[in-house]
């Protein structure tokens, strides 16, 4: 253990905020992905030649109509507007969440009130939501809008109460011996301290919002994968149904990884978990003992 | 057996009592301390060390009696004292998703100290501290003595006249907490800054005060010990048994 500065061994400054680097280039060299892609396409070409072509398309059927949706303008136009309203859908009831979440951390009387309303909300089927929405609003985007936010507002509102209510009281007593400002105080330990939470949030419903827009889709939309879903159910073409679905969901893979690489870019400050067994090449070194 | 303070107060309890439900934390404490004085609070657990930081730093009030400091209510006037008291933790207390030198500007963003000063301030006292070249380092990238001199700076940096230190050294180990102490008080005397160490170390005490109070439960002032400047070691042990009698609850006064 050094006392003095004369002592001190110094890591590279930058050693911890580049330690996701090689984690993701370790990623892509990791060969599990690509065996497990083979493996599915291989039980997925065995399973189409024994079963017929409505139950189980082949490979190339759908490749073909892939192909199709991907190089029609009006087809993809389908897929971007599900994308688009899951998108807007989320911000909403990001923006709604979030201030309910730090309404109720921050107010035990708004606590007392929101959080009962907010579990109550998060109880009730996403289904009676579809329900309710197509009797209220005759807006197919209104529509599915109105659902998209009540099903997913639960989850950011709890998770940034939750967040708020984890903030430790050690970090806001030293903030206080400042005698901060309230927007210091926000943007130097609130927002900061919420922020893992709102990213955890944000991948949940990610996946919640993707199941959620295709169900209200398929009453009225007449855009969107669901209203292609449907039309695709009506016609038996499994493979139009099998195309539609993997783009939606390689779509949100897409997206999904987006955000986790803004949530590492963002949350580069905290150390990095080396799992038991494995090098700890990235690990930041310590000056002192 | 007591001493009064030489130097105008800064620091002025009379006759206070703080009951928390159930508990009587302090009952009739009365003290002073000077500007310019670094003084060290002692006393055994649940002596009220904690609770006479507390109304100092003016988390809480009184009450009964009075607290003031540089004259006015620390609890009621709790803005005023923005930029003229600053706090060293027994843990650090760094932001987790600031580097060094960010943790350091961060507590003068609080402070309300202009901008453009941040960041000249913040390296000057990392500098100062031994961490230069450590200014992009995060906490958890830091040794628990590092991170003790980044909360150093912090606290140094908003150039306050009054310095809480609440343990600041006891989480370390001995050698590293005995140079840090070293600096702690050259780093006072230098600013001419007025310094309370709460510790319930008494070599720490004996190592960084002028002068030593001696809390006895619940929460009255039980002795004032005044440590001569460069006390050979024998003094010192006569100080450190005089302050074990003084502490102990069972003790007579």
């Amino acid at each position: 253990m050094a006392t003095s500065s004369s002592t001190v061994t110094s890591p590279p400054p930058a050693a911890a905020p580049q330690a996701g680097a090689p984690a993701g280039r370790k990623r892509f060299r990791d060969p599990s992905l690509p065996i497990l892609v083979v493996v599915l396409l291989g039980v997925w070409a065995l399973a189409s030649r024994f079963t017929p072509e409505y139950d189980v398309p082949s490979i190339p059927s759908v490749a073909k109509e892939i192909g199709g949706i991907l190089t029609s303008g009006e087809l993809l136009r389908s897929l971007f507007t599900t994308l688009a309203r899951v998108g807007v859908g989320l911000i909403g009831s990001f923006a709604v969440g979030l201030g309910l979440g730090l309404a109720m951390g921050a107010s035990s009387p708004a606590a007392r009130y929101l959080l009962p309303l907010v579990r109550f909300v998060q109880g009730i089927p996403s289904l009676s939501w579809v329900i309710i929405a197509v009797i209220w609003f005759a807006d197919v985007e209104l529509r599915v809008w109105f659902v998209m936010v009540l099903v997913t507002l639960p989850g950011f509102a709890l998770q940034t109460y939750d967040s708020y209510r984890g903030i430790p009281a050690e970090l806001r007593d030293m903030a206080r011996s400042f005698r901060p400002g309230r927007w210091s105080l926000f943007r130097e330990i609130t927002l900061p301290a919420i922020t893992p939470g709102i990213f955890t949030a944000w991948k949940v419903n990610l996946g919640l919002g993707i199941r959620m827009v295709l169900i209200a889709e398929l009453v009225g939309a007449t855009v969107g994968v669901g209203a292609q879903l449907l039309s695709a159910q009506q016609l038996f073409d499994m493979a139009a149904v099998v195309s539609w679905t993997l783009l939606l969901a390689v779509s949100m893979l897409i997206v999904q990884g987006a955000v986790e690489l803004l949530e590492s870019w963002v949350l580069r400050y905290r150390p990095r978990i080396d799992r038991p067994g494995r090098a700890s090449s990235a690990a930041a070194p310590k000056a002192e003992g | 057996m007591t001493e009064t303070a030489p130097h105008e107060p800064v620091i002025e309890f009379t006759n206070v009592q703080k009951v928390f439900p159930g508990h009587h934390a302090l009952r009739d404490l009365s003290f002073g301390i000077g500007r310019g004085e670094l003084v060290s609070v002692v006393g055994v657990t649940g002596c009220g060390k904690s609770t006479t930081f507390n109304l100092i730093l003016g988390l809480f009030p009184p009450t009964e009696g009075s607290v003031r400091v540089e004259g006015h209510d620390p609890h009621a006037e709790f803005d005023w004292f923005r930029r003229r008291m600053a706090v060293v933790f027994q843990d650090a207390r760094l932001l987790p998703w600031r580097t060094a030198l960010q943790n350091v500007r961060t507590g003068m963003k609080f402070a309300g100290i202009p901008k453009q000063e941040w960041d000249g301030r913040a390296r000057d006292w990392l500098s100062r501290l031994g961490l230069a070249g450590r200014e992009d380092a995060y906490p958890h990238q830091l040794s628990g003595g590092q991170r003790q001199r980044v909360s150093l700076a912090r606290a140094f940096a908003v150039d306050p006249e009054i310095i809480l230190c609440d343990e600041s050294f006891s989480a370390l180990d001995e050698i590293t907490a005995r140079t840090l102490r070293k600096e702690f008080v050259e780093l006072v005397r230098a600013g001419g800054k007025t310094g309370v160490v709460i510790t319930h170390s008494l070599d720490e005490a004996l190592t960084l005060g002028e002068r030593i109070l001696v809390l006895r439960p619940p929460g009255h002032l039980a002795d004032e010990v005044r440590v001569p400047a460069g006390s050979d070691p024998e003094v010192l042990a006569e100080l450190r048994e005089r302050l074990i009698t003084a502490m102990n609850p069972e003790g007579a006064e």
